[in-house]
């Protein structure tokens, strides 16, 4: 992993330790993944349309007048997250994706416009009086972090690299034992939080 | 193959269309809605720095999976929260929940 490769003509071994895995550590170029945007490939596509479905969807959902419109957009949203996921080699955080938040938090959140919203045509104004404060405030976060990631130098980073689900697997039940449990024990207090706080109150009561 | 960068960049928006939504809209649901994108977003920068780490190290994916936990228990919380306010307040509005002030 020693000898840079693409500044000098690479030797016929140097193809064959290629093929076998991408270097990481061992990138003297700088940033090679770079000059592989040029050309055209399935993968881009694919980011592109995922990209526009990602920030279009989201767009929608803080602009959107209707909030059931917003909400729909939002799993359009989370769905185009979840196929970036899978571009990005993670299967399982897709899978995640897909179970967790279109399946169960959409759901929940659709539950709770449902329960709370009136059905009347004349809809309030969307926004709050302080919107060009939030809009600077959006840009300007958006301003610094963009400008951090095109400044920093990812020297580190080559090709993307899929996950193994049992390396992943392994991890939780080992190394992140400890969070996975105090997760575990959060979701329990969570559930009797929101089951406490979702009671009404005359139902106390007539218990009593 | 896609950058590194430009899933950060896709992140960043993804942050700043939350930051906006969360400060801009005067329904509590969709704020909560917005939180969840800026969840997303951290999630997205995760999973793209996870993939660009060496092959052994999985930290990423881990903390993703772990943040998506922790995120359905908030909204857990968070709408029974916010459906208890509108029973007593009768209203989504958040400008309009000024009890304190007054």
């Amino acid at each position: 992993m020693a000898e840079p490769y693409g500044q000098i003509a690479r030797p016929r071994n140097a193809c064959a330790r290629i093929d076998r895995g991408p270097i990481r550590a061992g990138h003297r170029v700088l940033e090679p993944h770079r000059t592989e945007q040029t050309t055209l490939d399935i993968s881009s596509v694919l980011f592109f349309l995922l990209a526009v479905g990602v920030v279009g969807a989201g767009i929608a959902v803080v602009t959107l007048r209707n909030i059931i419109h917003s909400a729909v957009a939002m799993m359009i949203c989370f769905g185009s997250l979840a196929g970036m996921y899978a571009l990005l080699g993670a299967p399982i955080v897709a899978a995640a994706q897909v179970l967790i938040y279109l399946g169960a938090i959409s759901v929940l959140i659709l539950f709770a416009i449902m329960l709370t919203q009136a059905g009347d045509a004349n809809l309030p104004a969307p926004f709050h009086r302080q919107l060009p404060i939030a809009l600077v405030v959006a840009l300007a976060v958006f301003g610094l972090v963009g400008w951090a990631v095109i400044q920093t130098d990812w020297a580190l980073a080559g090709q993307a690299v899929g996950a193994a689900v049992a390396a992943i697997a392994t991890a939780v039940f080992t190394e992140y034992a400890l969070p996975f449990e105090i997760i575990s024990l959060l979701i329990l207090v969570a559930i009797i939080g929101s089951i406490y706080l979702a009671r009404r109150p005359e139902e106390d009561e007539r218990a009593n | 193959m896609v950058s590194l960068e430009a899933y950060l960049l896709v992140s960043a928006l993804l942050f700043a269309v939350g930051t906006f939504g969360f400060m801009a809209r005067r329904n509590a649901i969709l704020m909560l809605i917005s939180i969840e994108l800026m969840f997303n977003a951290v999630n997205l920068s995760l999973v793209a720095f996870n993939a660009h780490l060496p092959p052994d190290a999985n930290a990423g994916a881990v903390f993703a999976l772990m943040v998506m936990a922790v995120a359905a228990a908030e909204v857990t919380v968070g709408l029974a929260l916010v459906i208890a306010i509108i029973r007593t307040r009768q209203t989504a509005e958040v400008d309009q929940y000024s009890d304190l002030k007054e």
